[in-house]
């Protein structure tokens, strides 16, 4: 067993691949809090594919990739902006229109390259084989970037999520933190994406945070657990991905998924099966019921 | 009450004022040309129909909307947008509440923007929050999530989250609709302690009698300021009719232009 844990550790891109997914995990994890509580998770898959193009067009030309991927998502978040302005489109809508309009640009310039047809797939569906040392150095560097400025601002962002006309009516300049946030999560978004590919990276964003929100009432520690969960769920699927040979983003989203439903059911607060089974304790049999119940549960939370 | 410092406030000069204030939604007008004064240490009820301008003003002189013409003035300069001294609680908050926030981090709120970025709230401050969660009633409810709240709660959740802000300006839109008798009155009995302080309370409402029991100066609007004095001079037949178009009977008891707030309790 212990052998079976410490094999794929001995191949130094496994190592780079799994100190990047621990990195990925936290820092997903984290901002996904935001993004779940804030309900805005159409928006973070639209940045996810909307950084195609940025992709596509940095691999014809040379340049480097995660600039490119984070240039595009800058772009069509700020054009979301502006869209959605008209009276007439809604954001939802201006999500749509942009998000499907950059993927499509992205795959068409892909495939205009017939070279490129192979990395296509990994860019959708990621690749643990492509992790150099250098990838890490950066990953790590935006991560903690991003973790650094989400902390700066954790109040003004704590506002802005929970109560926009509070937070706009003490004067804070809300479409500002907005952009700044659009900013971290597209930032994000990009050291993701090698590891997961852009069609599951979404999965890291809400995934561990809708887990996290199921066994906590507090947001210091749905942040926390988010980011743990984020980061467990990673490592677990990148073994199953070295041993089942499956593409890692799945494995790794699958993963995160199964922690997600173990919560759901089983989340000591208000999971459905613990509900259903300290209901039964509860309420036994009615003949073996004691006359007075003093069951904790009638209490408010 | 929590403390705030009511030696920095000058009694002799307005804290608010408009001129010629007129706010445009495309083609319609919600308020025309209205020049008013709120002085220091007064409670002002606005009065009017649906749709007559009410939230536009409370909006304009929190800062959140801009005007299309005049001018809204704070402590003697122009206001461009809003500023941490002047509270705006909104008639329906968009408040996400299945946030994940106690209450009584809800009340720290108010202190976030006047405290270090880096230091976590001190013991001070979180007793700062329970004094004035106290003060509303609620201090037996700190530690659960603000979801929980019945409409009532979470309203009496956000004036005390006013209250530790320690704003010089307190703005309410319609504070009393869809709550109890005795948060209403916990209401009055909160704005009168903190009129005694200094703040400036402007708040709207639909009740005649609240207008009456609890505040200096009423203002009725109906696009434009149809009448402003105190409530016994204003609320007569005349200027209701005129406010609220024919849409009211006024039960004159005993001569009293209006019934002056003895509570009709069996």
């Amino acid at each position: 067993m212990i052998d079976r844990l410490i094999e794929p550790w001995q191949s130094a891109f496994m190592q780079n691949a799994f100190l990047a997914i621990i990195v990925i995990g936290i820092v997903s994890g984290v901002i996904g809090t935001f993004v779940v509580l804030r309900g805005i998770g159409f928006l973070g898959d639209a940045l996810a594919h909307a950084i195609f193009p940025g992709l596509a067009i940095a691999f014809i030309t040379g340049g480097n990739i995660m600039v490119g991927a984070f240039i595009a998502a800058v772009i069509v978040s700020l054009g979301i902006g502006a869209v959605s302005q008209h009276h007439r489109v809604n954001n939802d809508t201006a999500i749509g229109v942009l998000f499907v309009g950059a993927f499509a640009l992205g795959i068409a310039l892909m495939t205009s390259q017939s070279s490129f047809q192979r990395d296509l797939t990994s860019f959708l569906f990621g690749s643990i084989l492509g992790v150099t040392r250098d990838d890490l150095a950066i990953i790590s560097a935006v991560a903690l970037g991003v973790l650094a400025i989400l902390y700066y601002f954790r109040r003004e962002i704590t506002m802005i999520s929970f109560d926009r006309d509070f937070a706009s009516a003490t004067g804070l300049h809300v479409w500002r933190y907005d952009q700044l946030f659009l900013v971290l999560l597209a930032l994000t978004i990009v050291t993701g994406l090698q590891m997961v590919g852009n069609v599951l990276i979404l999965a890291m964003l809400i995934t561990p945070a809708a887990t996290a929100r199921l066994l906590t009432d507090r947001l210091w520690l749905m942040t926390v657990l988010a980011g743990a969960i984020g980061a467990v769920a990673g490592v677990i699927g990148l073994y199953v991905s070295w041993y089942q040979q499956v593409a890692s983003g799945s494995a790794i989203v699958l993963s995160a998924t199964a922690c997600f439903f173990m919560a759901y059911l089983f989340a000591p607060a208000n999971g459905i099966i613990t509900q259903r089974v300290r209901h039964t304790m509860h309420h036994p049999h009615p003949e073996t019921r004691s006359p007075v119940d003093v069951s904790a549960d009638h209490l408010p939370r | 009450m929590p403390p705030c410092d009511p030696a920095a406030i000058d009694q002799s000069e307005p804290v608010l004022s408009t001129r010629g204030l007129s706010v445009h939604f495309g083609a319609r007008s919600a308020l025309d040309d209205v020049t008013l004064d709120f002085m220091p240490g007064t409670i002002t009820s606005l009065l009017g129909p649906n749709g007559a301008g009410k939230s536009t003003l409370l909006k304009s002189l929190a800062g959140v909307i801009q005007p299309s013409h005049g001018s809204v003035w704070f402590r003697g300069r122009e206001m461009r947008r809003p500023v941490p001294d002047i509270t705006y609680i909104p008639q329906r908050s968009g408040a996400e509440w299945t946030f994940p926030i106690s209450v009584v981090d809800t009340v720290l709120l108010g202190l976030a923007r006047r405290t270090p970025r880096f230091r976590p709230f001190n013991r001070a401050e979180r007793d700062q929050a329970l004094e004035a969660l106290r003060h509303v009633g609620l201090e037996p409810l700190a530690n659960v999530q603000i979801g929980a709240l019945s409409g009532g709660q979470q309203q009496r959740v956000f004036l005390a989250r006013a209250l530790v802000a320690c704003g010089d300006v307190l703005l309410l839109d319609e504070p009393f609709t869809g709550v109890d008798v005795p948060t209403q009155d916990l209401f009055l009995e909160l704005f009168e302690n903190l009129r005694r302080r200094g703040v400036t309370i402007v708040f709207a409402t639909h009740d005649l009698e609240h207008a009456v029991r609890s505040s200096s100066r009423a203002i009725l609007i109906n696009n434009s300021v149809i009448a402003d004095g105190p409530p016994a001079q204003v609320l007569n037949e005349s200027v209701l009719t005129r406010t609220f178009q024919g849409r009211i009977m006024v039960f004159d008891t005993n001569g009293a232009p209006v019934d002056t707030g003895s509570r009709t309790t069996p």
